[in-house]
């Protein structure tokens, strides 16, 4: 089937910014094509207290540049001594993915970061080559990304509370993956503060 | 890289995944879509130095992902570079210029020439014969004066007294060309720049939202981010805020994360000890 490769596995991920807090969410289908073979496939990983990344894309690819990632940050820790900020993450993930400019990986990723003393939020993209985004408000990667744009900037509003963050990204989403047929089978949502992170996982439409 | 665990990243470019894409594009997949900065950029010589200014949108397929890039990408304190074509060829062409530049200009003990940078980049784009989608104007003031110069990803250069680039480029062209003159003042000349940019960002689909415009002589650099906002908003006429509890939940998580505390200071208010009255 002459298809999108980033489209071979299905999968969404969102992240929006808040006061001093930061939603990222995806779903959790795992397909091949027209099939669905686990709903399980979470594609949010995380490098440090504060930092997650999600990628989105070729499944073999999302598994592969998460952990070749993490290989990275954990000599970067053993090295440094000290935790990942968020944008020295993102320039990591950049550097991994531009370093195959020619023979790419076929993931986009969503870098988010909160720095736990100033509370300063970071929410950066970058499409399978490592293009470098600014720190920005909302974004989404993945096949039902377009939908979910349009719900992200109806629902986002600048500095919302947890509670009001939570609610915007979980509804960006659901509503985003139901007219998806390649996304959706359930969700996770991180909402990360300064001093906890709350993981849920939403009730959607299993199909 | 075949088996190895330990791998260390020496820097340039790496092909390990070239033949399993090869596999994949052959078997009919199409790739998927990158982020191009399709765009607007230009850049203006006036009297005492030079306007460059760019759009703000970064679009994938017609998709726009960023609403507020920043093209203008800084090689060295008086050498600019505006990034057109494939973004992510623009910010790392740049940034590895950017860091090379910075060896040089330690090196020699001066200030790098603009003249020095083109070729670098015109030299490095050619190795890569045009795959890296990189257009360029590198703009800068030097001890020689001030240049623009635009290059083209097989490695063409040339040094010109106005240029404009990017999808839009024809555009902003047309009304540099119009109303161009040497020996501009500074304000004749962000004047027509806006103009320009304006009038691509609101015909070119590719290129919108902001106009950023720095201004770069001998002795300064305004930085005007944004310039003017093109693509303005309307408010939102309602209230959109969902209630607590829209969203139906199966499970809750709460992890705490675990703080130390590094160091603790108590400030006392002191205010001048004044003594007591005792009337």
């Amino acid at each position: 089937m002459g298809d999108d490769i980033l489209s071979y596995n299905g999968g969404v991920a969102l992240a929006m910014k808040g006061k001093e807090c930061i939603a990222i969410a995806c779903d959790k289908r795992y397909g091949v094509q027209n099939r669905t073979i686990a709903t399980n496939f979470t594609k949010i990983f995380q490098y440090s207290d504060h930092c997650f990344v999600a990628f989105c894309g070729l499944a073999t690819d999302v598994q592969t540049v998460s952990e070749r990632l993490k290989f990275r940050t954990n000599l970067y820790e053993l090295r440094e001594q000290r935790k990942l900020k968020p944008n020295v993450l993102y320039n990591m993930l950049t550097n991994l993915l531009y370093e195959r400019r020619f023979g790419p990986y076929f993931v986009f990723a969503l870098v988010v970061g909160l720095d736990p003393k100033t509370g300063e939020t970071f929410v950066y993209d970058s499409d399978n080559i490592g293009a470098i985004s600014d720190n920005v408000n909302l974004v989404t990667v993945g096949t039902a990304s377009e939908y979910i744009f349009g719900l992200g900037e109806l629902f986002f509003k600048p500095n919302m509370n947890a509670d009001e963050l939570f609610e915007a990204t979980s509804q960006a989403l659901l509503n985003g993956v139901d007219r998806d047929s390649a996304s959706g089978w359930g969700a996770v949502v991180y909402v990360i503060e300064k001093d906890k992170i709350t993981v849920r996982e939403l009730k959607g439409r299993q199909d | 890289m075949s088996g190895l665990a330990f791998e260390q990243p020496t820097g340039g470019f790496v092909f390990d995944n070239c033949r399993r894409n090869e596999l994949l594009l052959s078997n009919g997949v199409l790739p998927g879509k990158i982020h191009k900065t399709g765009t607007t950029i230009a850049a203006i010589t006036y009297k005492d130095g030079v306007v460059i200014a760019a759009d703000s949108r970064c679009t994938s397929g017609t998709i726009i992902f960023d609403d507020n890039v920043l093209k203008i990408h800084r090689l060295s304190d008086n050498i600019y570079a505006l990034g057109a074509g494939t973004a992510a060829d623009c910010d790392f062409q740049t940034r590895l210029l950017e860091s090379q530049l910075e060896l040089l200009k330690l090196n020699q003990d001066r200030q790098v020439r603009v003249a020095t940078a083109v070729r670098k980049i015109q030299q490095h784009l050619f190795r890569y014969q045009g795959h890296l989608g990189a257009y360029l104007i590198i703009v800068g003031v030097d001890v020689t004066g001030s240049h623009i110069a635009t290059v083209h990803p097989h490695g063409s250069i040339a040094f010109l007294p106005f240029v404009a680039s990017g999808s839009g480029g024809y555009t902003s062209l047309s009304v540099i060309e119009d109303r161009f003159k040497e020996n501009m003042t500074e304000e004749e000349a962000k004047q027509l720049a806006r103009d320009a940019l304006y009038a691509s960002t609101t015909t070119d689909l590719y290129s919108g939202s902001r106009i950023n415009m720095y201004v770069l002589t001998k002795e300064k650099l305004d930085k005007f981010l944004p310039y003017e906002v093109v693509g303005v908003r309307s408010d939102k006429q309602n209230d959109y805020t969902l209630a607590k509890g829209t969203t139906q939940v199966l499970s809750t998580n709460v992890k705490k994360i675990e703080f130390d505390i590094v160091n603790e200071k108590v400030k006392t208010t002191t205010g001048t000890h004044e003594a007591m009255e005792l009337a």
